[in-house]
This record gives C-alpha cells, structure tokens and sequence, in this order.
C-alpha cells in the first residue's frame, strides 16, 4: 500500500482577525531581516507585504499559525533570492563609495556597516545576513538561497574577505573564512 | 569568531526605525494572489478539459485540482514556445525570461503548477551525478525542489502537479510521487521489476493521470499511485514508457502508432521508414515525425489521422505549451501551427548564450532528452 503524506485539510482558514494579529507579531522581525539583505526602507516593507500576501494566499501549507512564521521568513527570503535575479539586483553596485580599507574602526560608526553591506553582491549579502544575523548553517543558508552549500561557502568566503578589506580585522579576523560551519 | 560582525548586524537592525505594519494591505494583496492562483488553476484545469475534450472524466480533474488549491499555472499554461539556452529559461514565446541557479539545465517539463525544470552539474540526461529540480512560477521566480535523482527518467503530466519517479532500496524499487507546489511526497508505492533497466538508476516513468507507468525489462507495470494497485499492462510497451497525454507510443520494425492507454485502442498507426519514431506533443493530440530526411517532416492529428508537412528537420523543433511547433531561427522564435503548417517569426530576440557551463546549449520545454 502506498504511503500518502498528510496534508492539512484543503478547508484550512485562517480569519482576518488572526492574520492580522500574526501581521503585527512578525512585521518587525521580518523588517529587520528584509532591510539587512535589501538595504532599502521601501524595498524592505514591499518584501515583507509580498512574503506574508503569499503567506497568506498559501495558508493551506502553512497549517497553523505556530508554523506562520517559519513560513513566512522562508517565503520572504526565496523572494528576495528571485527578485535578485529578476531585478537589478544582478548589479553590483558601486564600490567608490567607501575607501579599500577601514584604518580605525568605530564600532559605533552603525552607518559604515550597511555602506559596507551595499558594496556586496546581492546573493553575498544574502549569505552573509542569513549566516552571522540569522544564524542559518550553510546547509540551511543553501536551501534558503536555491544554490549548492559550496556556493554558499565561496560567497560566504569572497563576502567576508571584501567586508575584511571594508571593515577591518577587528570586525571579520582574518581566521575566518569558507571553513566556518 | 564571528561574534562581533554577528553583533554589528543586530545592532544595526535593532537601532532601525520600523514602519508601522499596514495589515488591510497585505491582506488585500493575499486576496488578490489567492484570486488568482483559484482562477490560474481553474483556467488551467478547463484549458484540459477543451484540449482534451472528454468531458465525463475531465470533470472529475478540475474539481479535483480545485479540491487541493494547486498553485497557479505557470509558463506552461501559455501558448507560446518555452526553452532554456544555457541556464537561462526563456517562455512565453521568448518574451519573458528567467535564471536557473545551477550550473546547466538538462530537461523541462510543463506541470498544471508551472514549469519543472531539471538541472545539475551539467547537462547530461545521465552519467552527469545529482539531479535537481526547480520549478519556475507564473510570476518567473524559481523555486528550488528538495527533490535530487541520479540517471532516473522521470514521468510528468502536464495536467497535474506531480514528479514522478523511482528509487531502488536494497534491490526494491519504490515509485515515489512528489507534489511539487507543497514540495511533499505523496505517495510511495513498492514496484516488483528487474534490475538493470537499460543503465538507469531505477525503472523509467510515465504519468498519466493517477496512473504511472514503471518500464521494466521484461514489463510495464501501471500503478494508480493514490490506492497502491499494481498491474501489468500490453498497452505500454516494455523499456521506457513514451506516454503524453494518456496516449503511448509503439514502434515495430515496420510500423509506428499511438494508442490510448487507457482503452489499448489504436488512435494512428503509421508504416515506419528506416529508424524513424513519433514524437507526442505534450497533450498527446499532435505527433511529429522523425525521420531522417532533414528538409521537411509530417505532424498528425492523432485523432483525425490528417497531417501537415513542416519545412526543415524535425529534431530541430520543440512543442508549444498549446501543441504547435517552434524552433530557434536567427535569433528568433518561429512558432508552426500544426493544423494549417503556417509559421511566424516572433519578435523576441534570442541571445546565443545563456550562462551555466554550457552557455549555448539549447533546450525545448517538453522534449525528452534521455540517451
């Protein structure tokens, strides 16, 4: 006899009242995470309305609302992962903006970071917020992304060594590298 | 040692200024991408129902689709000519584009939930180590499948939202059913069969509806993958089952034909010249014939038996979501009617690379490239 995987029952709602209260609950987190890997207030809160419309429309996989969560931040970063490709995203932006090297790092100095991050490829960026901000392994980080864990750990890799060259050794010591798991 | 990067990046978002969430418009876009998943799915399912025209049985497949809010149909749905060059998926007759993450594309097949595109390391159909696949949705986003074979055939129908595919395990071959808009199995059925299956990593796959089809060596075994019966069918001919749209190809050393699976009935039969085979369009209504003569070649109605004759060579074109034609000329897409043999030249221009490690390697949505 075949096995036949459960699936949540097709009539699975969830009411306006919930979904909104869900809204309120993850939008900040959400934000947070969106804005790191786009760099941009209205690309952030267009990424984080699409990632929970889609949570929303697909509530028949999302099973319950302990789940939406998940749901949602996994839906949110494939998105992101498309609309790199899909947009200008494939771009890599400009890198006169800030010098090769950071002499004297201020930790405090919050701006240089994200100036930093914008001297990124888009899908380096990406690894790099899911790694060390959100705490994805690289096989987690792979499956977030669509790509293979060694592309995850050369993009890693290149990122870390660029935001080195940005940032200084005192924010990404030299020891770190593809290795770290 | 990553700890103080790691603590910049929380610094930096906790220190952000959040705009307030607006609930009634992310409801309202929830809404309307619900509207139009149920009424892409519902058009999709219809669009059978016309093509297919069997209105008892296909009623039966709308609801069912309906029942379990398949996702949108994606390019396959359209009617113009769907193809990758290199890792770079083209649809929509050319006009739309989009990037698959892996170093080459090896196949694509048209699902009900968009387009299934197998990919990997390279583009060998097998020999090439792991499979992969990924599913292009109607908005052109790629999403990547948990799904990884190794020199297996899968079985599609473009009606439906399945894979379909084999696995050995301690010498039993297992059909697995893979829903691909929830990314699950759905079904995982034990298929008797022998073991050799001309190379492959497990029995080649057909799907037809709630029926796959396992070629084995000495048989095809027809397994409704939703009860879990197993028969054996004449119908199918043993090795690797050709099936489209619920018809089968047969060949003998004089003859070609398509017959229904469902009925054994004989719907075109066809004498056969030299190594020459038929090839279904997706919906099993159309049927090309390759043969060694590169100037033209014939496509019949597999229903009517009528045929057109289309300049060129045959191998040189691909099928339509809708069941025409289409090859690549100049840089462009020419879509053939397989009804009147007319042809246009469409305005999209194609780039002779597309990325990947095989960057000008050409491949049509829907054509079987296994060796």
């Amino acid at each position: 006899m075949p096995h036949l995987t459960g699936r949540p029952p097709s009539d699975a709602r969830v009411t306006d009242e919930q979904f909104t209260e869900f809204v309120h609950a993850s939008w900040s987190s959400l934000y947070r995470t969106a804005y790191l890997l786009l760099g941009d207030h209205a690309e952030a809160e267009d990424l984080v309305q699409s990632a929970l419309a889609k949570t929303y429309a697909s509530w028949h996989r999302v099973r319950d609302l302990n789940a939406a969560t998940g749901y949602a931040r996994t839906t949110m970063v494939n998105t992101a992962s498309s609309w790199f490709r899909r947009r200008s995203w494939r771009n890599e932006r400009p890198s006169e903006a800030l010098p090769e090297r950071a002499h004297e790092h201020d930790l405090t100095d919050r701006p240089l970071l994200v100036d930093a991050l914008a001297q990124l490829p888009p899908r380096q960026r990406a690894a790099i917020v899911l790694r060390y901000y959100e705490d994805l392994s690289v096989a987690q980080t792979a499956a977030a992304l669509g790509c293979s864990e060694g592309t995850v750990k050369s993009q890693t890799s290149d990122a870390l060594a660029r935001l080195r060259a940005l940032l200084g050794d005192s924010v990404v010591p030299q020891t770190l590298g593809a290795h770290h798991d | 040692m990553t700890e103080r990067l790691s603590a910049l990046l929380h610094d930096e978002a906790s220190g952000l200024e959040i705009p307030p969430p607006s609930a009634p418009t992310v409801l309202a876009r929830g809404r309307s991408l619900r509207r139009r998943r149920r009424a892409a799915g519902v058009a999709a399912a219809l669009a059978v129902v016309a093509v297919v025209g069997s209105g008892a049985v296909l009623t039966t497949n709308v609801l069912r689709h309906d029942d379990r809010a398949v996702e949108p149909a994606g390019p396959s749905t359209g009617d113009g000519a769907v193809f990758a060059v290199g890792t770079t998926v083209f649809y929509d007759g050319g006009e739309h584009r989009t990037t698959i993450d892996d170093k080459a594309i090896k196949s694509m097949y048209f699902t009900s939930a968009g387009l299934l595109v197998r990919h990997g390391n390279n583009n060998f159909s097998d020999g090439g180590g792991p499979q992969r696949f990924s599913l292009v949705t109607p908005d052109g986003t790629e999403e990547p499948l948990s799904v990884v074979t190794e020199e297996n055939v899968p079985g599609v129908d473009p009606r439906q939202p399945y894979l379909a595919y084999t696995t050995v395990e301690r010498g039993t071959v297992h059909l697995l059913v893979h829903d691909v808009t929830t990314d699950e199995n759905v079904a995982d059925v034990t298929v008797p069969g022998d073991l050799t299956w001309g190379g492959w990593s497990g029995p080649p796959v057909a799907l037809a509806g709630d029926t796959a089809y396992v070629g084995t060596d000495k048989v095809t075994y027809a397994v409704d993958w939703r009860t879990g019966e197993v028969a054996t069918t004449t119908t199918v001919p043993p090795g690797y089952p050709d099936v489209q749209g619920g018809r089968a190809v047969t060949a003998t050393r004089t003859r070609v034909a398509v017959v229904d699976v469902a009925t054994g009935k004989t719907l075109l039969d066809l004498p056969r010249h030299g190594s020459g085979y038929l090839d279904l369009s997706p919906d099993g209504r159309s049927a090309m014939l390759f043969d060694v003569d590169d100037n033209s070649f014939e496509v019949y109605d597999v229903d009517t038996g009528s045929h057109v004759t289309i300049d060129g060579a045959s191998y040189d074109y691909g099928w339509t979501p809708g069941g025409d034609l289409f090859t690549l000329r100049k840089h462009h897409v020419v879509t053939c009617s397989t009804s009147t043999a007319e042809c246009a030249t469409g305005s999209a221009e194609v780039p002779t690379e597309g990325g990947g490690v095989s960057p000008e390697d050409v491949r049509f949505a829907g054509r079987s490239y296994e060796s």
